[in-house]
């Protein structure tokens, strides 16, 4: 019992001791000076054994671990004396507050002010101010683009300028959008087709009033008639000859017409039939004009075309087609060889007037043969040509053999002149190769003398040639083994072994 | 004449007490080749040839008990056969003899005792085989013969069987970079001198 009544006192002493140090620490900081420095204490330091009791606010030093007693103190809980309270300690321990102000800043955003400079780990009452915050420089209104000039034909949405991003990026400044507006030019009005945009004041513009006009037709008096289909193409060209009537049979098949077009299955005209007159003729001209305007197209200027059309299937063979951009042209009818008169009824019949060939525009320039040269228009070869191009042709044919002499000897062929010239110079030949072969061995280079012919005739012609082999010698010698092994007991064969390279100890 | 060697039975395991026997006398001991090889590095030369004697003995005391009798007309084939077989006994590989010459050269194929790269006389395996091989000829035949390790090649192990004068001039030749047949010959030429 006497013994907590002490223990409780001396609880009670260290408690007011601890207040006396907090209001001594108090009063400090109302005074305004700072607080003591105190080092960070290390996340692994052990509470400070030396650390005075009493609360003093002495910074405590960093004792390194290795002076503390080694490991085995850490291993097992250190008797703690009694007379250390508890409380004490942890009054000790560094105020959190410079603590968090010494790590605060890594995180804080640095305030500026203007004219003083700030520290966060004062504590003195500074007045309140608001932090002026630097604006962000201000946004570029203008967008950076050139001013579209108005184009004089609308190229669709993607020959409008592109929209400002920037603008439309902020939609929230009504003031920036108004300017936008103003200061960027539009392409050529298109209201119809112009996409619209956000932000854009949408207000198509008015179209013009239509004015009609109601005319009383019977109070006018004029007489009301019905308007051919043709008629709106007609009074657009009043130039152009009056068009053609044209009754179409709609059960046959459709078959342009040309204007006095004989449709009959005739005979194939005759060449000599065709009596061609110039086509400078009047006649000739209007009609020409005539089928020109069925086609719709000029004469004038197509004709031109059809002459070349004419020399080209002349020199090619085959007809060609016109471009597309020239339009309708007259598609002329390929010529039919005489003899053969197959006429398709969905082929227009363009022989003219008279339906007897082909006309005067579609030959093109034609001779006109007069009555006289009519009548020998054939193509006379002269004989000695034909007789000339067969007797080439037989040159490259070899006519066979009868059939009385096949595989029979002809006596009368005679033997080439050089033939015995050639059986004389292999006879020669024969002979030497003979003499080679009787040659004995080891007796030396042969030297065979032969008469030439010719400027060298008189002069040795001196040979060396190789001496000849002998086959019946071998050509290389093998040596056998040079020890005299003889098949014998292992203990021999192992004794000469071990008599290799001296005698053995 | 000796009969061949025959190998039935030879090798016995006895799963119930734990024991390998050859022939039914002899205790064997099953070991890894990485234990021997360990062994082996560590062993310095003067306590690796003793070994190698050693387990070499037993293996030509046992031909010599076949082939005693009739050791002096033995032929080779037959001193290969025994010896051979006893050698596969052991896990030891293949025996073969070649004569170059007047040499005896034993080639053993197949020996799982490569310790190190294999490719010189001077690897621990080789070494170990060698004295293996030196002493079941000096069991078997009351010989005092030397083997010397030659090379290896093509996971085949040659040794030459000569004499103790021989082994020298052999190993300064092989230690001079001469190649293993070259070394033959002139252990041939040595030999031919009077």
């Amino acid at each position: 019992m006497n013994g907590e009544t002490t223990k409780a006192d001396r609880l009670q002493a260290l408690l007011d001791k601890v207040l006396v140090n907090a209001a001594a620490l108090r009063d400090m900081r109302k005074a305004g000076a700072k607080p003591p420095a105190v080092a960070p204490a290390p996340v692994s330091a052990k509470p400070a054994l030396n650390a005075p009791r009493g609360g003093t606010l002495e910074p405590v030093p960093f004792v390194p671990e290795r002076n503390l007693g080694g490991i085995a103190e850490f291993s097992t809980p250190a008797a703690r004396p009694e007379t250390e309270p508890v409380l004490l300690v942890k009054r000790v321990q560094p105020a959190p507050e410079p603590v968090a102000q010494e790590a605060a800043p890594v995180a804080r955003a640095p305030v500026s002010v203007v004219g003083e400079e700030f520290d966060p780990n004062t504590t003195a009452e500074l007045p309140i101010l608001e932090p002026e915050i630097e604006a962000e420089p201000p946004l570029v209104l203008e967008p950076e683009i050139s001013p579209v000039e108005p184009e004089p034909h609308y190229a669709g949405p993607s020959g409008e300028p592109a929209p400002p991003i920037m603008a439309e990026a902020e939609p929230s400044s009504s003031d920036r959008r108004a300017a936008l507006n103003l200061e960027v030019p539009r392409a050529p009005a298109v209201p119809f087709l112009e996409p619209a945009r956000a932000g854009d004041s949408l207000e198509a513009p008015p179209l013009p009033p239509i004015e009609m006009e109601v005319v009383d037709l019977e109070a006018s008096g004029e007489e009301l008639t019905t308007i051919p289909p043709s008629a709106p193409s007609a009074a657009s060209s009043p130039h152009e000859p009056p068009p053609l009537e044209l009754e179409a049979d709609f059960s046959a098949p459709a078959v342009v017409q040309p204007p006095e077009a004989d449709f009959s299955l005739s005979a194939p005209p005759q060449l000599e039939d065709i009596e061609a007159p110039p086509i400078s003729t009047e006649q000739e001209r209007d009609e020409s004009e005539g089928l020109g305007v069925s086609l719709g197209f000029s004469p004038q200027a197509a004709a031109p075309n059809v002459e070349e059309e004419e020399d080209d299937d002349e020199r090619h063979g085959a007809p060609r087609t016109p471009p597309p951009e020239s339009g309708p042209q007259v598609s002329l009818a390929p010529k039919e060889p005489e003899g053969l008169d197959v006429q398709t009824p969905s082929q227009p019949d363009f022989r003219g007037e008279r339906g007897e060939g082909p006309t005067m525009e579609q030959v093109g320039s034609t001779i006109s043969f007069s009555a006289e040269e009519r009548v020998s228009r054939e193509l006379e070869l002269e004989e000695s040509a034909i007789a000339a191009a067969k007797s080439a042709a037989d040159d490259f044919e070899a006519e066979l053999p009868k059939v009385g002499f096949a595989g029979a000897y002809d006596a009368s062929l005679a033997p080439p002149a050089t033939a015995r010239q050639e059986l004389e110079a292999h006879d020669r030949e024969e002979r030497e190769r003979a003499e080679r072969r009787s040659f004995v061995p080891g007796s030396g280079p042969v030297v065979a003398e032969t008469a030439i012919p010719g400027a060298l005739q008189g002069y040795p012609l001196e040979t060396v040639s190789r001496s000849p082999v002998n086959v019946s010698s071998p050509a290389a010698i093998y040596d056998s083994t040079r020890g005299n092994l003889q098949p014998g007991s292992f203990l021999d064969r192992l004794e000469a072994s071990l008599s290799l390279a001296g005698p053995s100890e | 004449m000796a009969e061949s060697f025959d190998m039935s039975g030879a090798l016995r395991f006895d799963l119930s007490r734990g024991r390998v026997t050859v022939g039914g006398i002899a205790a064997r001991v099953v070991l890894p080749v990485e234990a021997l090889s360990l062994l082996c590095r560590e062993l310095p030369e003067a306590q690796l040839a003793p070994f190698g004697h050693g387990i070499g003995n037993e293996l030509g005391r046992r031909v010599a008990e076949r082939l005693a009798p009739t050791l002096s007309s033995t032929s080779t084939e037959q001193m290969v056969d025994h010896l051979g077989g006893e050698l596969a006994l052991m896990g030891l590989g293949s025996l073969n003899v070649e004569f170059w010459g007047r040499a005896m050269v034993l080639a053993v194929v197949d020996s799982p005792l490569v310790f190190g790269d294999g490719g010189r006389p001077s690897d621990g395996g080789d070494r170990l085989l060698s004295s293996v091989l030196e002493g079941a000829l000096v069991r078997a035949t009351g010989r005092q013969v030397r083997v010397v390790a030659l090379s290896r090649q093509d996971n085949t192990a040659r040794f030459v069987v000569c004499n103790e004068s021989a082994k020298r001039h052999v190993l300064e030749w092989l230690n001079e970079g001469c190649h293993y047949g070259e070394a033959l010959a002139r252990l041939n030429d040595a030999g031919a001198r009077p």
